[in-house]
């Protein structure tokens, strides 16, 4: 068993690169995958590893370690950065072309591409319902729904009692089950 | 995630792995002066902006600070036996004056014995001589079960409801053999939440997300239990809520249709403020003496967000992000503000629909209101802000 995630972190606080480069080892699957499941693009969802790294790493000091894991953390960057990025000028419109393209790659199996792609388009799908959800309900659907935090450790991230985010996440799934439902 | 589907986490490629790990400690062995002028340092600062919006939208507390971190240096909170003292006092206050006022029991005779306080609406189970009897205080009303009344029973046990509010309470009396039971809410527009009951000494109280109007309440003895038909209470009570001052009828009919799905507290205390419409989507801010809300038709769906009096003004509120295809910008103002316009990075501006201390002011395209300006003017046109929307 290695050290913690609070334990390194407090090294990384201090410049400690290697701390952050087991940090990032341990990690980055996570990370990864959260910002696929945000975009749905594999090609966005490695932008996203990157940038959430540099992120924490530039702003460690801030860093919200709860409980003995930065990993909530890190989901909330990731989540910011996909914002960022659908906000942005500069970028306008890069993610949202990532999810709707097709994918790169195609192999001899149809129906394996066609399941790709369903698989793909459901997952764009619910990143898009996500986005659209109010500031409140996205950021427990994010951290909870998406990233599977549980409710205690999103409400000490976000700094709210554990039955807001338990409401929250009520409404959001009330509302995301009619909205990806008509899409 | 229930029947919205999340796809299963993968392994990362080593291809993956390696061009992220090459692309972060690449930059992170950089002078400061190139890392700073990467495209993500922006994502700081929304991190920090939009952790603190959630902090108006979906707290309790409205203290959340901006960086996201709860603050660590509180005032020590008051008892639950003294929270529930002053709940049952502000109940006994409320009514007082009312044509109830005699059919209240002496207060000095009510002992509380449970209280469930969420999202600003607090209720407190409480027995009168032995009797129960249920308060529930909200920020601009209360209700009280009568102390006469029978339960509701559920067929066939020893569980009923005394007091179901529009507000999102469902409370009464529990069967003794009850040890660990389930409620579940399936509202108007067939959404369900289901969570354990809270109770106490023979009281439960359950706070609903969804509304509890005309919705259908089922309770489980246990977690797997039979799911049982719970009865509405056939007597509402004795409530009194404060009315708006300004009633409008499109706000009226709007926290109508939210409440197919969700608990709108204080419905008929809000005066509508702040509108704007869109591609057949419409958001109306509201405001109160206790805070401001937003009720929010799209074609799908209609719901209501309400949050406490934001801590300073101007500030943005992050209610949705758009509405009718169209990015949305919602906050408010310093009071006496009367009008409200944004200023663009060109030097544009658009002219917000302003009322009663909330704007709201639809954008053409994605527009980062960090660039913008805010430009609020009072009654006689003169400047009374202009800075950051914050």
């Amino acid at each position: 068993m290695g050290a913690s995630d609070r334990e390194l972190w407090g090294r990384v606080v201090g410049g400690d690169q290697a701390a952050f480069e087991v940090l990032f080892q341990r990690h980055l699957g996570v990370v990864w995958n959260h910002g696929y499941r945000l975009t749905g693009s594999w090609d966005a969802a490695e932008d996203l590893a990157s940038g959430a790294f540099l992120v924490a790493w530039r702003r460690r000091e801030s860093a919200v370690v709860v409980g003995d894991s930065v990993v909530p953390w890190l989901l909330t960057v990731v989540g910011n950065l996909v914002r960022e990025e659908r906000r942005s000028l500069w970028r306008r419109g890069r993610v949202h072309r990532r999810v709707a393209q097709l994918p790169t790659s195609v192999d001899d199996h149809a129906d394996d591409v066609v399941a790709r792609l369903d698989a793909r388009a459901r997952v764009a799908a619910v990143a898009q319902a996500i986005g659209k959800l109010p500031a409140a309900l996205r950021r427990v659907s994010e951290l909870c729904l998406v990233g599977e935090v549980d409710t205690a450790a999103a409400a000490e991230l976000l700094g709210v009692s554990e039955t807001t985010v338990r409401v929250n996440l009520s409404r959001a799934r009330a509302r995301l089950r009619t909205m990806v439902g008509e899409q | 995630m229930d029947d919205i589907e999340i796809p299963a986490a993968r392994e990362v490629p080593d291809v993956v792995r390696a061009r992220v790990h090459v692309q972060v400690f690449r930059q992170i062995q950089e002078p400061p002066k190139r890392r700073y002028a990467l495209p993500v340092a922006a994502g700081v600062v929304a991190a920090a902006l939009a952790v603190g919006l959630v902090a108006v939208v979906g707290s309790d507390s409205g203290t959340t600070p901006a960086s996201g971190k709860r603050e660590t240096a509180q005032p020590a909170a008051p008892s639950e036996a003294d929270a529930a003292n002053a709940d049952l006092d502000r109940c006994w206050s409320g009514l007082r004056g009312t044509p109830f006022a005699g059919q209240l029991p002496p207060r000095e005779r009510v002992v509380p014995v449970l209280r469930v306080s969420q999202l600003q609406v607090n209720v407190v189970a409480a027995r009168v001589d032995g009797k129960p009897i249920f308060c529930e205080t909200t920020p601009k009303g209360v209700r009280l079960s009568k102390l006469d009344a029978q339960p509701s029973m559920v067929t066939g046990t020893g569980t009923g409801t005394l007091l179901v509010s529009p507000n999102g309470t469902i409370a009464g009396v529990l069967d003794p053999t009850w040890a660990d039971p389930y409620l579940s809410v399936t509202s108007r527009s067939k959404n369900t939440i289901r969570e354990a009951v809270k109770h106490k000494d023979g009281l439960f109280i359950f706070r609903s997300a969804l509304s509890t109007i005309n919705s259908t309440i089922t309770v489980q003895p246990t977690p797997d239990g039979l799911a049982l038909p719970v009865p509405y209470p056939p007597d509402p009570g004795f409530s009194i809520t404060s009315q708006a001052r300004y009633p409008s009828p499109e706000l009226t009919e709007c926290a109508r249709k939210a409440t197919d799905s969700t608990t709108v507290v204080d419905s008929d205390s809000w005066d509508a403020a702040a509108t704007v419409r869109a591609g057949g989507d419409r958001i109306i801010l509201a405001t109160n003496s206790g805070g401001v809300a937003a009720c929010v038709e799209q074609q799908s769906y209609t719901d209501f967000y309400a949050m406490p009096e934001p801590e300073r003004r101007p500030m943005l509120l992050g209610i949705i992000p758009s509405i009718g295809g169209k990015p949305l910008l919602t906050g408010v103002i310093p009071l006496g503000g009367r009008s409200a316009e944004l200023i663009l990075p060109g030097g544009g501006t658009i002219q917000a629909n302003t009322a009663r201390g909330t704007y709201a002011a639809l954008l053409e395209s994605n527009i980062d209101p960090r660039a913008m300006t805010l430009r609020v003017r009072d009654n006689s046109e003169k400047v009374i802000y202009e800075g950051p929307l914050t």
